[in-house]
C-alpha cells in the first residue's frame, strides 16, 4: 500500500485544507492526476498524485486541516488488503469532527487526528516540531527518524539529539526483521507497540497485522461539487472565507480615499503595435508604468505597521486574476529589475498557474503594491479594497475611445481610467496624485 | 621594605631645609673657532660631519614634506598616505646628541624621531664602515636593502668638500648611506624592504644593528622602555647607555615620572651588591620644541618655566639636570660629553633639555594656528643650519660654495632614497593574509631548553636545594589527594603558589638574563608569597622591589627584553592593568611584529586575580588582554599547569600574561593531575586545552578557578541527574587550541562556559561564537555562558550573588540546554531575562 501524503507548497506553509478530492476511493489514479485541492492561507491548488493504483482509502476528508506531509490516503491494488488504519489516526466509530461537506451529500467522515505518531512518546505541537536543535535534524537525517514523531525533551519541547536517538534506539530495541522495520518506519508503526509473533521478533506480517488491526471507518463518498441554485444557502467555501475576511479586515482598517486619472493610451497602441519580435499586453505596459512610477514614489510602495511606516526596497507587484470561484494575487516579484518581455513572460506564468490551481504560496505572497483590472469586462471605473500589507492599489478601467480636446481641437482618443485606492494612514493626497501624475505621464510618453 | 634600611624616628623627626640645587641653562658660550682650538673632540673633519649631516637630515625630512603636501619631490611622483611629523628646526639637537655616542649606546625615540635615526645612523655608518657594516648589511633580512642600493645609481663619487677636503667618504661609507636613507624611507612609506618590512612606519621606524631602538608612537612611550634598556645593561653589564628621546610635553605624561623614578631607585647605590652598585645609564633626553601638537607646557600646560626642574622632584641629585641650547650642535655636544661621562661613573641617571624649534607643523596638515608668524620667522633667522654654516665659513672650513655643495650632495642621497622607495616595481608592499606576512610575525615561538642547562655560580647566593623554601616543600606532598581519596590540605601537600614558586627557582639558577621585579617582590616574597625563599636565592640585581609604577614595571621589562634579557614582571593584582595599560596592550603586544619579526619580546607578566577585596580587587581582566593582537594569555588552574606552564612561559621568546588566581595560592592542591606535581622540571604546552574528566553527555570548559566550581557542579550532575559531564580546563586563552573542544562538542552535543570574568565581553562568548560555527549540526543548544555579572564586584560576603557557583552550572543546564527532572532554577537564565536586562545595561 503506498501512501499519498500532503505536500508542503511553499516553504512558509505548515498546514493546509483539502477542499475537494477529484477522485473516490476505487478510482484508478496515476502519478500526476489530479487527485485532490488544497486551500492554504491564500490560494486554492490542485494537487497530483505522487503514486500510481486503485484510490482506496481517503484517510482525510474535504474540510479537515492537517499539517503538512500527513498521510491523506492510500493507494494500492485493488485485491490488497487495507494495513491498520489506527496506524493512521483513524479510528471507528461515529465522526467528531466538523465536516464541511456540501449540503447536497452530507456524508459521515471520521476525525482524523493529524500526523499524530504513533510512538510511545508525547505528540508534539507543531510549534514545537519547529525547536529542533542541529544535532538533532543531523542524527534524524542519517537515522531516517521522522522529526515529528518526536517528543523533544529540550526548554520548550526543542527536540535534542538524545530525543532522537531515544526514539530510533527503541525501535531499535525491539528484535524485528529489517522488512518489518522498514515498513514500521514508513507507515509510522512504533515498533514497540506491535506484538511479535513466533520467536519473539517482530516480522513484516507483524506490522502489516497490526496496520490491518485497526477497525476502519466508513468510507466518505459521493462528494459532489457544490452547484448554485437560487435560494439555496452554500456554506462558504476556505476561499471564499479567506476572501471575506482579508477584505473586511482590510476596507475597516485602512481608511481608504481614491484619485482618478484619464490617461491617453495613444502612444502606448503606438508602442504595442510597434513591435517586431512580441507583443506585449497593455497589462504588462501598465505593470511596467506601475513600477517606474513607483521607483520615484517610492512611499506608495509601503506598509503600514502600527507604530512605524515600512517602506519597501524591492517592488514586487500583486495582479489580481479573476477563478470561478474567487480570485487570487500572484506577485511579480521584483518587478522594478524586469524587462517588458520578462514582465509578459513570469506574469503568463502566473496566470497559468492561478487558472489551473498551481500556484505556490511563493507565487502570492510578499506583494508590496496590486494592481486589479476589470476592463475586459467593460468597465470604465472602480475603485478597488487595498490588498494588504500593501498601501495602495490600482484599479484600471477599459481602454476606449473618447472624444478629448487636444491644443483646442476636438480629437478621439484611447483613453483609460486609472484609479488609485490609498491608505491614508501612509500615503497623503498629494503622495498618491504625484504618484498618478507620474504613471499618467509614462503612459502616454510611452517611455518606459 | 628591607631590614637593612631602618626607618628611624629620631632622624625622620629632625628639622632641616632641603637644598634642590641648581639647574643650569644655556651655560654654553664657546665658537666653533673656540672648539678647533682646543685638543677636544671637535676636529675639523668632524665639524664638517655635522654640516653634513644636518643637511642630510633637512633635505630627507624636505622631501617628505613635498611628498606629502605635493605628491612630488625632485620630479619623483608618489603618494604617502601614512603619518610624516617633521623636525624641520630640530636638526642640530639631533646631530649634537649623536656626535658622542656609539653603535652600543642605544636611542628610543618618539614621532618625530626621522632625525634622530639619520643622525645615529650617519653616526654608525661611519663608525661601522668595514667589515661590521657590510656584514650587518648582508645580513639584515638577505640583505635585500643592500641589494637594491647596490644595483642602483652606483656612480660612487666621494664627498671631498671643507678645507683640505675635510670631508672626505669612502665608498663604503656611501653604500652604508644609501642602505641607511632607503632602508628608512621604505619603511615610512610602510614598504617590505623597510627596516621593519613596513610594519612601524615614520613613527616607530628603527634599525637596532645602529643603536636606533624603537620610536614611539605614544607621547613619553620610551622612557620607560629606555629605562629597561638601561637595566639590562646595569644588570648585564653590556656596553653603552639608553637615551630616551622624548618630547617636552611627555612630561605630563604619568609613565614619564614613573620611568624617572625607576631609573632613580636609591637601592641601586644601597642595597645593590658591589658588583652592581651604582646608577642607571640612561639619559631622559627631553626634546624641548616648546609645543606638544599645539598646547605649550611651558607657560600654558604645565607650571614649570623650564623641562629640567622635574630633576629636582627625582632625586637629591636633581638628576644631573640641564637645559641646554639644542640650536647650536655644539653645545648639545658638549653637553653629551658631559653627561654621558657622569653615566660611565655610574651617577645616573641624567635628564637632559635640548631647546630647539621646530619650524614645520606637527604634520603636514597643521595649520600652525596656534602660533604667529613672527615666532616662526624669528626661528628661521636663526636656523641651525644657517648658524652653524657661518660658523663654518668664520673658521675658514668652508665657503658658501662648499656649503652649496654639501646641500647638493645631500639632494642626490635624498633623491636616490626617494626614487627607489617610491618605484613600486622595486619597493613593494608585504602581502598581507591570514597565511602570509605580519600574520606570521605575531609571534616568534622560540622555546629554549632549560630542562638539562649548567646550573648558575654566579647571580645566586645559595645552593638550590638548600633553598629553605625547597626544603619545607620537600616535606610535602607532590599529591592533593591521599589513598583513600581525600583531598590533602595546603599544609601538607605541594600548592599552586609553591608549584610556581618551583618554576621560577628552575629558570633562576639556570638562565643568567632572568630578572624578576615588581611590587614587594624581595623581602615580602610578593604579595602573595609566591617568591618566598627567594629573596635568600637571589642578589638584588636579579630581584627587587620596584616602585608603585605599573606602567613603568611593564614599560622597562619591555625595554629589557628587546635587549635580549627575559623579564618576569609583576603586577600584584590583575585590576592593576589598567594602570599599565599602554605599556601592555602598546609595547608588550606590538614590538616584535612591528618590528617587522626581528625583535623577540620574552617579557611574561604575572598579574593576580583576586578574591573577597571589593569592586578594585577582585577583577578577570582576561578578555582585554586576549583581545589585544601580540600577547599570548595563559590562566594555569591547576598547581600542575601553573608550574609547567610557567616554565614555558620563562622558556620562550613571546609576551604572555600570566594569570593567576588568588583563590587557589596557599590552599588548592593537585586534584586533577593523579600524579599530582612532578618534583622534576617539565614544561606543559602553551595554547592546550586540557580535558580533567571525560564525559559524554555535556561538555562544561572553563578559564581559570572557575574549574572548581564547575567540578563540583559536573559532580552534582552526575549523582542526581545522570548527566555525563566532560570538564575541560580552558588553560590558555591565546593561543586555544580548539580541536580539543571541537572533538569534545562533537561527542557531547552540549557546551557551557565558565569563567568569573564579567558576562559582556567575555572571551567565552568568542568561544561560543566560534565553536558554533565551527561545530553548528553537532550543537543540541546554543553553548550557555557561565559568568560573573555586569556589575562591579561586590563585597566579600555578597561574592556569591557575582562570581559563578556550582548551581549556576546547572541553572544553565536546567534552562538553556535541557530541563533537570524535579530541578528547580535559582537564577533567571532565560531569553526573555536577557532581553529585559538587555535595556538596563546589565546584561
Amino acid at each position: 500500500m503506498k501512501e499519498i501524503k500532503m505536500p508542503q507548497m511553499g516553504q512558509s506553509v505548515e498546514e493546509a485544507t483539502i477542499v475537494d478530492w477529484l477522485k473516490k476511493e476505487g478510482d484508478t489514479v496515476a502519478v500526476g492526476d489530479p487527485i485532490f485541492t488544497i486551500q492554504t492561507d491564500k490560494a486554492e491548488i490542485e494537487c497530483e498524485a505522487s503514486e500510481s493504483g486503485v484510490l482506496r482509502k481517503i484517510l482525510v476528508p474535504a474540510g479537515v486541516e492537517v499539517p503538512v506531509f500527513t498521510v491523506v490516503a492510500l493507494v494500492g491494488d485493488a485485491g490488497e488488503a487495507l494495513p491498520d488504519l489506527a496506524a493512521y489516526g483513524v479510528k471507528g466509530g461515529a465522526a467528531s469532527a466538523p465536516a464541511p461537506a456540501p449540503a447536497a451529500a452530507a456524508v459521515e467522515v471520521t476525525a482524523p487526528v493529524a500526523a499524530v505518531p504513533v510512538a510511545a512518546n508525547a505528540p508534539v505541537s507543531a510549534d514545537a516540531a519547529d525547536r529542533v536543535s542541529p544535532r538533532a535534524r543531523k542524527a534524524a537525517q542519517s537515522k531516517g527518524v521522522p522529526l515529528e514523531q518526536v517528543a523533544g525533551s529540550g526548554p520548550e519541547g526543542r527536540i535534542l539529539s538524545e530525543d532522537v536517538l531515544a526514539w530510533a534506539g527503541a525501535q531499535d530495541g525491539v528484535r524485528s526483521t529489517p522488512t518489518a522495520r522498514k515498513i514500521a518506519r514508513e507507515s509510522g508503526v512504533d515498533l514497540t507497540q506491535v506484538t511479535p509473533g513466533h520467536g519473539g521478533r517482530v516480522t513484516k506480517d507483524d506490522v502489516l497485522g497490526a496496520i490491518g488491526s485497526t477497525p476502519v471507518a466508513p468510507a466518505a463518498s459521493g462528494a459532489a461539487a457544490p452547484s448554485l441554485v437560487a435560494g439555496q444557502v452554500t456554506p462558504l467555501t476556505p476561499m471564499r472565507r479567506i476572501i471575506a475576511q482579508r477584505m473586511a479586515e482590510s476596507k475597516f482598517s485602512a481608511p481608504h480615499f481614491y484619485v482618478t486619472v484619464e490617461v491617453d493610451m495613444q502612444e502606448c497602441v503606438r508602442f504595442r503595435n510597434s513591435g517586431t519580435a512580441f507583443k506585449p499586453s497593455f497589462n504588462d505596459l501598465i505593470m511596467r508604468a506601475t513600477a517606474r512610477a513607483i521607483q520615484d514614489f517610492p512611499l506608495v510602495n509601503s506598509r503600514w505597521k502600527g507604530d512605524s511606516v515600512e517602506t519597501v526596497a524591492e517592488i514586487n507587484l500583486g495582479f489580481a486574476v479573476a477563478l470561478d470561484k474567487g480570485l487570487v494575487v500572484p506577485v511579480l516579484k521584483r518587478i522594478e529589475r524586469m524587462s517588458i518581455q520578462d514582465i509578459n513572460r513570469e506574469s503568463k506564468v502566473l496566470i497559468d498557474k492561478a487558472r489551473n490551481g498551481k500556484l505556490l504560496p511563493d507565487d502570492y505572497s510578499g506583494n508590496t503594491f496590486t494592481i486589479s483590472n476589470l476592463g475586459g469586462f467593460g468597465v470604465d471605473h472602480f475603485t478597488a479594497i487595498i490588498n494588504q500589507p500593501d498601501s495602495a492599489i490600482l484599479a484600471i478601467g477599459q481602454i476606449k475611445d473618447r472624444v478629448v480636446v487636444i491644443d483646442g481641437g476636438i480629437c478621439v482618443r484611447p483613453i483609460m481610467k486609472l484609479t488609485l485606492s490609498s491608505d491614508h494612514r501612509v500615503i497623503d493626497g498629494s503622495v498618491a496624485a504625484q504618484f498618478m501624475g507620474r504613471l499618467k505621464t509614462v503612459l502616454e510618453k510611452a517611455d518606459f | 621594605m628591607t631590614k637593612a634600611l631602618m626607618v628611624r624616628p629620631d632622624e625622620v623627626r629632625k628639622g632641616f631645609t632641603i637644598n634642590l640645587g641648581e639647574i643650569k641653562v644655556n651655560q654654553y658660550s664657546k665658537t666653533l673657532k673656540d672648539e678647533l682650538k682646543g685638543k677636544g673632540p671637535i676636529t675639523p673633519a668632524r665639524a664638517m660631519r655635522i654640516y653634513r649631516d644636518m643637511v642630510i637630515i633637512r633635505e630627507f625630512e624636505t622631501m617628505l614634506d613635498r611628498i606629502k603636501k605635493t605628491q612630488v619631490y625632485e620630479g619623483i611622483n608618489y603618494m604617502h598616505a601614512g603619518p610624516a611629523h617633521l623636525s624641520i628646526g630640530q636638526e642640530a639637537a639631533a646631530v649634537g646628541q649623536s656626535v658622542h655616542l656609539n653603535v652600543s649606546d642605544h636611542l628610543f625615540g618618539s614621532h618625530r624621531s626621522h632625525g634622530e635615526v639619520i643622525a645615529k645612523g650617519l653616526r654608525a655608518v661611519e663608525d661601522l664602515q668595514g667589515k661590521p657594516l657590510q656584514a650587518l648589511m648582508e645580513g639584515y633580512f638577505g640583505g635585500e636593502i643592500l641589494k637594491t642600493v647596490e644595483s642602483h645609481e652606483k656612480n660612487f663619487s666621494p664627498l671631498k668638500a671643507g678645507a683640505k677636503d675635510a670631508l672626505k667618504t669612502t665608498e663604503a661609507e656611501e653604500l652604508g648611506i644609501d642602505f641607511l636613507l632607503y632602508g628608512l624611507l621604505a619603511e615610512i612609506f610602510g614598504k617590505e624592504p623597510g627596516f621593519n618590512k613596513g610594519m612601524g612606519g615614520s613613527m616607530h621606524v628603527f634599525f637596532t644593528p645602529f643603536g636606533v631602538y624603537p620610536n614611539n608612537a605614544l607621547v613619553g612611550g620610551s622612557a620607560d622602555i629606555a629605562t629597561g634598556a638601561a637595566l639590562y645593561k646595569k644588570v648585564r653589564g653590556a656596553e653603552g647607555i639608553a637615551i630616551a628621546n622624548i618630547g617636552d610635553a611627555s612630561l605630563g605624561c604619568g609613565p614619564v615620572w614613573e620611568a624617572m623614578g625607576f631609573a632613580s631607585m636609591a637601592q641601586f647605590n644601597t642595597l645593590w651588591e658591589d658588583s652592581h652598585r651604582g646608577g642607571m645609564p640612561i639619559i631622559f633626553n627631553f626634546m624641548n620644541n616648546f609645543y606638544g601638537m599645539g598646547g605649550q607646557p611651558i607657560g600654558e600646560t604645565m607650571g614649570i618655566e623650564r623641562i629640567a626642574r622635574a630633576g629636582s622632584g627625582i632625586n637629591p641629585d636633581s638628576m644631573h639636570a640641564e637645559c641646554v641650547d639644542a640650536n647650536n650642535p655644539l653645545s648639545v655636544a658638549d653637553a653629551y660629553a658631559r653627561k654621558t661621562a657622569i653615566l660611565k661613573e655610574g651617577r645616573g641617571p641624567v635628564l637632559l633639555e635640548l631647546q630647539c624649534y621646530r619650524q614645520t607643523g606637527h604634520s603636514p596638515s597643521d595649520q600652525s594656528s596656534y602660533r604667529e608668524r613672527e615666532e616662526i620667522d624669528l626661528w628661521r633667522s636663526v636656523d641651525p643650519l644657517l648658524e652653524f654654516g657661518r660658523q663654518l665659513v668664520d673658521a675658514g672650513l668652508a665657503t658658501e660654495s662648499t656649503l652649496a655643495e654639501v646641500q647638493a650632495y645631500a639632494t642626490r642621497k635624498v633623491s636616490k632614497a626617494c626614487k627607489l622607495a617610491a618605484d613600486e616595481t622595486i619597493c613593494t608592499r608585504m602581502v598581507l593574509t591570514p597565511h602570509q606576512g605580519v600574520s606570521q610575525m605575531m609571534w616568534s615561538s622560540e622555546i629554549e631548553d632549560f630542562s638539562k642547562t649548567q646550573v648558575l655560580t654566579e647571580g645566586v647566593l645559595l645552593k638550590e636545594e638548600e633553598n629553605p623554601r625547597v626544603l619545607a616543600i620537600a616535606k610535602k606532598s607532590r599529591k592533593g589527594i591521599d589513598e583513600n581519596g581525600a583531598v590533602i590540605k595546603g599544609n601538607k601537600a605541594v600548592t599552586y603558589g609553591e608549584a610556581i614558586f618551583e618554576a621560577v627557582l628552575h629558570h633562576f639558577y639556570r638562565d643568567p638574563s632572568l630578572v624578576a621585579y615588581g611590587e614587594e617582590n624581595r623581602d615580602w616574597g610578593g604579595a602573595f608569597a609566591v617568591y618566598q625563599g627567594l629573596t635568600e636565592a637571589l642578589p638584588h640585581y636579579r630581584l627587587f622591589n620596584s616602585p608603585i609604577s605599573e606602567g613603568a614595571i611593564v614599560g622597562t621589562a619591555v625595554g629589557y627584553a628587546l635587549e635580549g634579557g627575559r623579564a618576569l614582571v609583576e603586577l600584584m593584582y590583575c585590576d592593576f592593568l589598567g594602570r599599565a595599560g599602554d605599556e601592555v596592550f602598546n609595547q608588550m603586544a606590538k614590538w616584535q611584529a612591528m618590528s617587522g619579526g626581528y625583535c623577540k619580546l620574552p617579557v611574561i607578566l604575572r598579574v593576580s586575580v583576586g578574591s573577597k577585596y571589593g569592586a578594585q580587587h577582585s577583577q578577570d581582566w582576561t578578555a582585554l588582554c586576549a583581545h589585544i593582537p601580540g600577547l599570548k594569555v595563559v590562566f594555569p588552574a591547576t598547581p600542575y599547569d601553573a608550574k609547567g606552564m610557567m616554565a614555558t612561559a620563562l622558556s620562550g621568546s613571546d609576551p604572555v600574561v600570566f594569570f593567576e588566581s588568588q583563590r587557589l595560592y596557599s590552599g588548592q592542591t593537585e586534584v586533577f593531575h593523579p600524579d599530582g606535581v612532578p618534583a622534576d622540571y617539565y614544561r606543559v604546552p602553551i595554547g592546550e586545552p586540557r580535558i580533567v574528566k571525560e564525559g559524554k553527555d555535556l561538555t562544561i570548559l572553563t578559564f581559570g578557578a572557575t574549574l572548581y566550581r564547575a567540578h563540583e557542579a559536573a559532580l552534582e550532575l552526575e549523582s542526581k541527574y545522570g548527566v555525563s559531564v566532560e570538564l575541560i580546563d580552558g588553560r590558555s586563552l591565546v593561543p586555544f587550541n580548539y580541536d580539543v573542544l571541537y572533538q569534545s562538542v562533537k561527542k557531547t552535543g552540549k557546551l557551557i562556559l565558565g569563567s568569573d570574568a564579567c558576562e559582556r565581553g567575555s572571551y567565552l562568548h568568542t568561544i561560543a561564537s566560534n565553536i558554533t560555527q565551527m561545530a553548528f549540526d553537532h550543537l543540541d543548544a546554543p553553548p550557555a555562558i557561565v559568568a560573573a555579572h555586569n556589575w562591579i564586584v561586590p563585597p566579600a560576603e555578597k561574592e556569591e550573588d557575582f562570581f559563578p557557583q556550582p548551581w549556576w552550572f546547572l541553572d544553565a543546564y536546567h534552562t538553556q540546554i535541557k530541563p533537570l527532572p524535579g530541578y528547580t532554577a535559582q537564577t533567571n537564565r532565560t531569553p526573555g531575562e536577557m532581553l529585559f536586562l538587555s535595556k538596563y545595561g546589565v546584561a
